[in-house]
């Protein structure tokens, strides 16, 4: 049995699954809260003449400002925010199902390696979240042009779009410990326990200065979630995120060998 | 040649709960074994630790010579199963379902098609699982069990959710596939159905495995009591006491006599009776079915 057959029939349980839809569409929902903030942005007075902001209040965020520098910031952050909450969402998704739909125990007792599963679903998950993040950023450019922009300078658009791709391949890193809790727990309830638990601590953590060694508060860093965006990851933090990665595939993949499966 | 199940001292403990205690089970190429137990006696536990699903405390069990936990997917290749409840992906449809189940076992391209017709399955074919009824969802997970042709079926409640019609056209299949060869291993609460099916019976209880039947003594029933309807009773329960000293005779339902003397012949009886002109309307040596063996030897009341 060869890698590329597992991941295929990964590929095949996505057929008419709703959840595949509804991310893109939570995505597309994000682009016009964008626009909409950014319209504002740009043009206050109107904003103000429809009663959307105070007469006398001023309309800023986070120091951004109207153009495309600023549109981009907001759709990494977007993009960091999001991807946290719903990648945790697509991989529960996908390991937990096999516990919801009664199918765990038919898929381990395959004669194939339970490793190729764990693996399969962490790479259908990666794929997702690529397509997703290319989408978020066909977006970016579609609303920016809308917003009247014009076009975006190659080397910003270029050098953004790397740092919306190492975001994406960063929350990535926190997402095989969320695939060990659902397994671990056979369902879907403790990993979204774990996930809002993780979100709180990394946003304490981002507060002290031990939030580059805190995997949860070092994408958040990365995303601007807090301050001022940090540019480029640190290597420690690198190998902080590393390592809850390595930690995470090796406890799911021991927990698919040799824990008892009494679904 | 290798038995196709083969386990030494197979046990189970899920805490200080002892679930399956030192199981030995020979199951040789081409049988049909029927495992039988009360709810909580061991026998999920014991098909789960077949398929690799669980690790045994101690023991060991072996498919086809290749041990279950050393080489797992070398001794599950031959092996199709069904496990408690059916499961399908309810968002595919029964050829997804089959489709995907035959890629992973590495099955020829015409697989699903064949079990399709083989269970009767093609008018569902293009169906979500999701919407299937309980019966056909059953149907789909025996189909998906039979997808790579196995040498070894591990079916545990395979009629479950079936109407009437369809436990009889499962158990067809079943012996038409014990005819072709294939080894299967199933538990069921339906005892009717193992015994029908069924050329050995294995009796778990409290996690031990207490008895097995073979064919032959399955076939042949420990006698119980005989029953006599007769137009005078007592005169007659009088008559059997004295000419063939009986003495185990009861009232049983509706005046009839229950005669448990270990030594009565009907034969016997009828001889006896009608010499004293006493009218026969019934006379029925009753033997102890598998359901009351069952009964007996796990400690329930018949």
């Amino acid at each position: 049995m060869t890698f590329a057959k597992v991941f295929g029939s990964e590929i095949l349980k996505l057929r008419r699954s709703k959840i595949t839809w509804l991310s893109f569409l939570c995505y597309a929902f994000f682009a016009l809260m964008a626009w909409f903030v950014f319209w504002m942005l740009k043009n206050p007075e109107a904003a103000r003449n429809l009663g959307l902001i105070g007469q006398k209040a001023s309309f800023a965020l986070n120091g951004l400002t109207a153009d495309w520098q600023g549109l981009f910031t907001m759709f990494a952050e977007l993009g960091v925010a999001g991807g946290m909450i719903l990648l945790s969402v697509i991989v529960i998704y996908l390991f937990g199902r096999e516990y919801s739909e009664g199918t765990a125990k038919n898929m381990l007792a395959l004669p194939v390696s339970r490793a190729y599963f764990v693996a399969a679903k962490l790479c259908v998950a990666a794929l997702w979240f690529a397509l997703l993040s290319a989408y978020l950023l066909a977006e970016c450019l579609i609303v920016g042009k809308l917003l009247g922009l014009g076009t975006p300078p190659a080397e910003l658009a270029a050098r953004e779009s790397a740092n919306l791709f190492l975001s994406a391949l960063l929350v990535l890193a926190l997402q095989p410990i969320v695939a060990f809790v659902t397994v671990a727990s056979g369902g879907y309830l403790a990993p979204f326990g774990y996930t809002i638990a993780t979100l709180l601590v990394g946003n304490l953590m981002i507060r002290t200065d031990w939030a580059r060694w805190c995997p949860w508060s070092i994408v958040a860093l990365l995303g601007g979630m807090a301050g001022p965006r940090q540019e480029g990851v640190l290597l420690g933090s690198s190998l902080v995120l590393a390592a809850t990665f390595a930690v995470g595939v090796a406890a799911t993949v021991l927990h698919q060998a040799y824990a008892d499966n009494c679904q | 040649m290798t038995s196709a199940i083969s386990a030494q001292g197979l046990a189970k403990d899920f805490g200080k709960v002892r679930a399956v205690r030192k199981v030995d089970l020979e199951v040789a190429r081409g049988e049909i074994y029927g495992f039988l137990g009360r709810n909580g006696a061991g026998k999920t536990t014991t098909i789960r630790m077949m398929l690799g699903l669980i690790r045994p405390s101690s023991g060991t069990i072996a498919l086809f010579g290749e041990s279950v936990r050393e080489r797992r997917i070398a001794a599950l290749k031959k092996v199709g199963f069904l496990v408690e409840s059916a499961a399908a992906y309810p968002n595919l449809t029964v050829r997804e379902n089959l489709e995907l189940q035959r890629r992973l076992t590495e099955a020829p391209k015409g697989a699903v098609e064949s079990v399709l017709e083989r269970l009767a399955l093609g008018e569902y074919a293009d169906r979500r699982s999701g919407h299937l009824s309980l019966g056909n969802k059953q149907r789909l997970s025996l189909a998906r069990a039979l997808v790579h042709s196995p040498e070894l079926l591990v079916l545990d409640e395979p009629a479950n959710g079936l109407d009437p019609a369809g436990i009889v056209e499962i158990r067809g299949l079943l012996r038409s596939l014990a005819d072709s060869g294939i080894t299967i291993f199933m538990s069921s609460h339906i005892l009717s159905e193992i015994a029908q099916l069924a050329d050995r019976i294995g009796i778990i209880h409290e996690g031990r495995l207490i008895e097995e039947l073979g064919k032959n003594e399955l076939a042949k029933r420990k006698p119980l009591y005989i029953e006599l309807s007769v137009d005078q009773p007592e005169r007659a329960a009088a008559i059997l006491g004295e000419r063939l000293a009986l003495r185990e005779i009861s009232p049983g339902e509706g005046g009839s006599l229950r005669i448990s003397d270990a030594a009565a012949r009907c034969a016997d009886i009828a001889r006896e009776l009608v010499t004293a002109g006493i009218g026969i309307d019934r006379l029925l040596p009753v033997e102890e079915n598998l359901e009351e063996r069952f009964m007996r030897i796990t400690g329930g009341e018949a």
